[in-house]
C-alpha cells in the first residue's frame, strides 16, 4: 500500500460525495457537447449548402458560439465553486493529514489528483450521454428550424475534441486554484474551519434592489429587440441577466425566509422552527446552484431562440430577394439582344411544358465568393 | 537525556500589549526524559490544549523554546516539518480522528505510506503494533465496525507505528465509557513499560491521569504543582483527588470516579 493506493481507496470511500460535483460537472459537459456537435454538425456548417440542408447566418453562427462561450465561463466558476465546497467539507481530513506528517506538497498531490480523476470521468461520462441523447438534440433542432430534411445524425469528431481539450484543461485550473487555497490558508485553520459557527447571511437592500434593476433593464432590452438590433444586444443582456438571476436567488431567498422568521405564528409551529432556520443558513449554498441552473436553462433558450430568430430571418431574406417562383442564373457577360433571346426561348421552354409564364425580368448581377467560400450574387 | 524540553514558553491571544491580551501560557518549563509518560492536567481554561497546540508546533509560541530530540520545530520549513511530524511524533485525539473510509489497518499505516515505506515493513510493523495494543483481531474491519475505544487504541497504533520520538495525547477517553477507557490506558502503559515508549498525555480525567508516572498540574498558564507515582495506581489515584481540590475552584467538567 503505497500513498497512491490509499487517495484511490479513500476516493472509492467518498463516492457518494462525490457524486453531486461530478453529476453537475457532466450536466454542463453534455449540454456543451451537444451545441458543439450541432454547430461542427457537416450538414449545419458553412460552405455545405446541399439542397435541403442548413445553412446559418453569421448572427446564427455568433449567437451560438457566444452560448457556448457562456456554457464555458459558468461551468467554470460552477466547477470551481462545487469543488472548493467539497473541499472545504474535507478540511478535518487535511487537518489530520498534515499532523499526521503529510507535507504540503502530498496534499496538493492528493488535491489534483482527485479533481483530475473526477474532471476526466465526468468528461467521460457528459460524452457519453452527449452521444446518446445527439440524435434527439438534432431532431429537436430540425423541428424548431423547420429544415425540409432533418439534420443528419454525426459525430462530430472536432466536437469531442474540443469538448475533451476544454474541459480538461478547466479541470486543471480548477485544481490548480484549489491547490492555491490550501497553501494560502494555513492547514490547521482548516481543520478549525468546520468548527467555526456559522453566521446567519444577510439580506442587503442595496443588492436586493440590483438585481431587480438588473432584471428589468435585461428584460427589457431583449423584449424590445428586433432583427437590426438582436445581435448587438444578445450578450449585454445575458450578462446583465446572469447577474441579476444569482442575485434574486441569493437575496430574496434571504428575504423571503427572513419574512417567514417574524411571522411567530408560523416559526414556531413544531418543526418550523428547525426547517426555517436550518433552510437560512443552506439557502446561500443553494442559491448558488440555483442561479448556476437557471442560467445554463436560460443559456440553452437563448441558444434556441437565436437560432429561430436566424432562420427566420433567413427564410425573410430569401423572399424578399427572391419573390419569383422561379430563378433561372447565367453565368457570363450577355448583350441585351442576346439576353433577349434567351429570355424568349426560356419562356418558350415552360410553355412547350404547359406552364404559364404570368411575368419575368432580367436582373443584372455579379456572382462572388463570400468571407466562407459561399457562392452569392449581387443584384445591379 | 530529555525528549522535551520546554523553556520559559507563552502564548498570548490577542496583542501582547493590549488590556485585551489573554496569557494561555505564562512562561513555563520542564522537561520530558526518554521512557517517560507525563501526565498534564488542569481545569479548563489552564492552557492544556494550548501547550499540546505548541507542543505539536500546530500553533506558534509568542515566547520561549521547544525542543524536540534535540530540533527546535519553530525553526523548520514546511516540508521539513511534515517530515519532522511524521518521524518524531504520534498523536492520539479525544475524537481518534480516524478516516472511516478506510480499514482498521490501512488507518494504521497511514504514517508509513506518508513516509513511503517499503509495504513488507510495513505488514511487520502493523502486526506488532496492532498485537501490543490489543486489535490484531480487527484489522481488517472497517471503523464504523468496531467499538469506541477499538478506535481509539486503532489511533495509538497509528501513532507509534513509525516509532516517534514522543506520542503526544490530548484526552484520549474523554469521549470513552469506563471499561474502554481502561483497555485504552492499559495499552499506553503497555507501551510505555514495554517498549519504553515516550508519552505526554493531557487529561483531566483522575483516572487516566492515574496510569501516568508524573503529573503536572497547570493553573491560568502556570506550572501549579507537580506529582510524582512512587506506589499503587490506587494511592496515587487518591493523591491526584487531592491535589487537584488543593487547586480549588476546578472541575467545572463533571467528574466521576471510573474504577
Amino acid at each position: 500500500m503505497n500513498l497512491t493506493s490509499l487517495i484511490s481507496k479513500n476516493m472509492r470511500g467518498l463516492r457518494y460525495k462525490y457524486v453531486t460535483f461530478l453529476l453537475s460537472s457532466v450536466f454542463s459537459i453534455t449540454i456543451f457537447y451537444l451545441f458543439a456537435s450541432f454547430i461542427m454538425n457537416p450538414s449545419v456548417a458553412y460552405g455545405n449548402a446541399l439542397a435541403g440542408s442548413l445553412v446559418l447566418g453569421t448572427a446564427t453562427t455568433v449567437g451560438l458560439i457566444a452560448c457556448e462561450v457562456i456554457i464555458v465561463v459558468f461551468s467554470f466558476f460552477f466547477i470551481w465553486y462545487s469543488s472548493s465546497a467539497f473541499i472545504k467539507s474535507r478540511s478535518n481530513e487535511f487537518g489530520l493529514l498534515t499532523t499526521l506528517g503529510a507535507s504540503k506538497h502530498q496534499l496538493s498531490r492528493m488535491i489534483f489528483t482527485e479533481s483530475m480523476i473526477v474532471g476526466e470521468t465526468a468528461i467521460g461520462i457528459g460524452l457519453l450521454l452527449g452521444t446518446l441523447l445527439l440524435k434527439m438534440f438534432l431532431s429537436a433542432m430540425s423541428l424548431i428550424l423547420k429544415v425540409d430534411s432533418p439534420i443528419e445524425f454525426a459525430l462530430a469528431p472536432q466536437a469531442i475534441l474540443i469538448t475533451f481539450v476544454g474541459y480538461t484543461i478547466l479541470f486543471v485550473v480548477v485544481g490548480l486554484i484549489n491547490i492555491r487555497s490550501l497553501k494560502k490558508g494555513q492547514v490547521v485553520e482548516l481543520s478549525r474551519a468546520s468548527q467555526k459557527p456559522k453566521r446567519p447571511p444577510v439580506f442587503s437592500w442595496v443588492l436586493g434592489l440590483f438585481a431587480v434593476l438588473c432584471l428589468s433593464i435585461g428584460y427589457y432590452l431583449a423584449w424590445t429587440a428586433d432583427g437590426r438590433t438582436v445581435l448587438f444586444r444578445m450578450l449585454p443582456v445575458i450578462g446583465i441577466v446572469c447577474v441579476g438571476t444569482y442575485f434574486l436567488f441569493s437575496q430574496l431567498s434571504v428575504a423571503f425566509l427572513r419574512t417567514i422568521k417574524e411571522r411567530k405564528g408560523l416559526y414556531f409551529k413544531g418543526v418550523n422552527l428547525l426547517t426555517i432556520s436550518e433552510l437560512r443558513f443552506k439557502i446561500q449554498d443553494n442559491a448558488r446552484v440555483l442561479s448556476i441552473t437557471a442560467i445554463l436553462t436560460a443559456v440553452v433558450i437563448t441558444a434556441v431562440g437565436t437560432l429561430d430568430i436566424g432562420s427566420q430571418t433567413l427564410l425573410e431574406m430569401r423572399e424578399f430577394e427572391f419573390p419569383q417562383a422561379l430563378s433561372v442564373t447565367i453565368r457570363g457577360r450577355l448583350q441585351p439582344p442576346e439576353l433577349e433571346k434567351l429570355d424568349v426561348s426560356i419562356r418558350n421552354e415552360f410553355q412547350s411544358r404547359g406552364l404559364d409564364v404570368q411575368s419575368g425580368m432580367v436582373l443584372p448581377g455579379i456572382m462572388f465568393r463570400g468571407p466562407h467560400g459561399e457562392l452569392d450574387i449581387l443584384f445591379l | 537525556m530529555p525528549v522535551v524540553k520546554v523553556k520559559g514558553l507563552a502564548k498570548v491571544y490577542g496583542a501582547e500589549k493590549s488590556t485585551s491580551a489573554t496569557w494561555a501560557l505564562r512562561k513555563i518549563g520542564f522537561e520530558v526524559e526518554q521512557g517517560e509518560f507525563l501526565g498534564i492536567m488542569g481545569p479548563s481554561g489552564s492552557g492544556k490544549t494550548t501547550l499540546l497546540n505548541l507542543l505539536a508546533s500546530l500553533d506558534r509560541p509568542t515566547g520561549g523554546k521547544i525542543e524536540i530530540a534535540g530540533v527546535d520545530p519553530s525553526k523548520l520549513r514546511d516540508e521539513e516539518m511534515a517530515v519532522f511530524r511524521r518521524r518524531n511524533i504520534g498523536f492520539v485525539f479525544q475524537d481518534f480522528n480516524l478516516l472511516y473510509t478506510l480499514s482498521v489497518k490501512e488507518n494504521i499505516i497511514l504514517p508509513l505510506a506518508l513516509d513511503n515505506v517499503e509495504p513488507k515493513d510495513m505488514e511487520n510493523q502493523v502486526t506488532k503494533v496492532a498485537h501490543n495494543v490489543g486489535i490484531a483481531h480487527i484489522l481488517d474491519k472497517y471503523v464504523f465496525e468496531i467499538s469506541q475505544g477499538e478506535q481509539q487504541r486503532t489511533a495509538i497504533a497509528r501513532a507509534i507505528i513509525n516509532e516517534p520520538e514522543v506520542v503526544l495525547a490530548d484526552e484520549p477517553t474523554g469521549n470513552l465509557d469506563s471499561k474502554s477507557a481502561n483497555h485504552v490506558m492499559k495499552a499506553f502503559t503497555s507501551l510505555n513499560e514495554d517498549y519504553g515508549a515516550t508519552i505526554l498525555m493531557v487529561t483531566h480525567d483522575p483516572f487516566a491521569a492515574s496510569f501516568c508516572k508524573r503529573i503536572l498540574f497547570l493553573k491560568d498558564g502556570e506550572i501549579f504543582s507537580e506529582l510524582r507515582r512512587s506506589d499503587g495506581r490506587q494511592k496515587f489515584f487518591q493523591q491526584i483527588i487531592d491535589a487537584l481540590s488543593v487547586m480549588g475552584g476546578i472541575f467545572d467538567e463533571s467528574y466521576q470516579p471510573n474504577f
